[in-house]
């Protein structure tokens, strides 16, 4: 067993597509699930009915598109990819939620993205004000450790575009964080 | 930031607390059985119906009683036919009692 879990992610998938058997899938999924739940629990500010949502179609779009994938990446950024993808859909159809719900009460508003579970710090707070946009790259680089390289393929966008985008999102956190503490 | 300048991608989990837990246990048996679902995932042990183990269990006991009938039948049968064609040997095991035909 310690040899089988010693395999590289390489090995693994294809032992999967191999057999399609589950102890090659469960021990992909013990590896990187953790990481994976980590990014779409910040991206949904923090709630688990959205994550576990979001994880589960994570992996199965994933398994399906397996056979594509040709490790220009490692693993886990490609796994990623389905995460932030999965997200910024579940934020489209909350935007749209939101905009029907406009005439009623704010704070029915607000409860679309209910979160009782823990009590955020400052830091999550500010961090779950900033726009999807500068969340995203901010999550992945300051909090995943993705590199802006990784970040660009991810989100399609320049590896400029990231750097400005992260240095924006820094300030606007800043900003946020002074707000709070006065 | 609250921390000094980390290395990047070094202090990942305690930037923002450890504020995103576990993921739920029952996550994982929800996407194995998605997976099965959608044909992902082989269920080994639905490859096989349960009727048709039954019926090789039977064809393998089947076969493996004829095959000892026939054997146990050959050892008994043989010395018979031997002493038909003359070639009496000393000391025969005919299955049923020991005899020596050279007496």
């Amino acid at each position: 067993m310690q040899l089988i879990s010693n395999l590289t992610d390489r090995a693994l998938v294809e032992a999967f597509l191999l057999t399609r058997e589950e102890w090659a899938f469960r021990l992909l999924y013990q590896r990187h699930n953790p990481s994976l739940w980590r990014l779409a629990m910040r991206l949904s500010k923090h709630n688990r009915e959205v994550a576990e949502d979001v994880l589960q179609d994570v992996w199965i779009r994933a398994i399906e598109k397996l056979p594509q994938f040709r490790w220009d990446s490692n693993l886990r950024t490609w796994l990623s990819g389905f995460v932030l993808m999965r997200s910024r859909e579940q934020w489209r159809s909350n935007a749209s939620v939101q905009k029907r719900m406009e005439p009623l009460e704010k704070a029915q508003d607000l409860a679309l993205w209910p979160d009782f579970s823990f009590e955020k710090n400052e830091l999550t707070q500010a961090i779950e004000q900033l726009s999807p946009g500068f969340r995203m790259v901010l999550t992945l680089y300051d909090l995943e450790g993705f590199k802006h390289e990784e970040i660009a393929t991810l989100l399609g966008i320049s590896i400029g575009t990231s750097k400005s985008q992260l240095s924006r999102a820094r300030a606007l956190l800043r900003q946020q964080l002074d707000g709070l503490k006065r | 930031m609250s921390n000094q300048n980390p290395k990047h991608g070094e202090n990942k989990r305690t930037t923002a607390g450890d504020a995103e837990g576990t993921p739920p246990i029952d996550l994982y048996t929800k996407i194995v059985e998605a997976m099965k679902t959608e044909g992902l995932l082989y269920a080994p042990k639905a490859l096989i119906p349960a009727s048709v183990t039954g019926i090789t269990s039977a064809l393998v006991l089947f076969l493996g009683i004829a095959l000892a009938a026939f054997f146990i039948g050959k050892s008994s049968v043989q010395p018979v036919m031997a002493e038909k064609i003359g070639n009496k040997p000393k000391f025969v095991f005919t299955g049923q009692s020991r005899r020596c035909p050279a007496r």
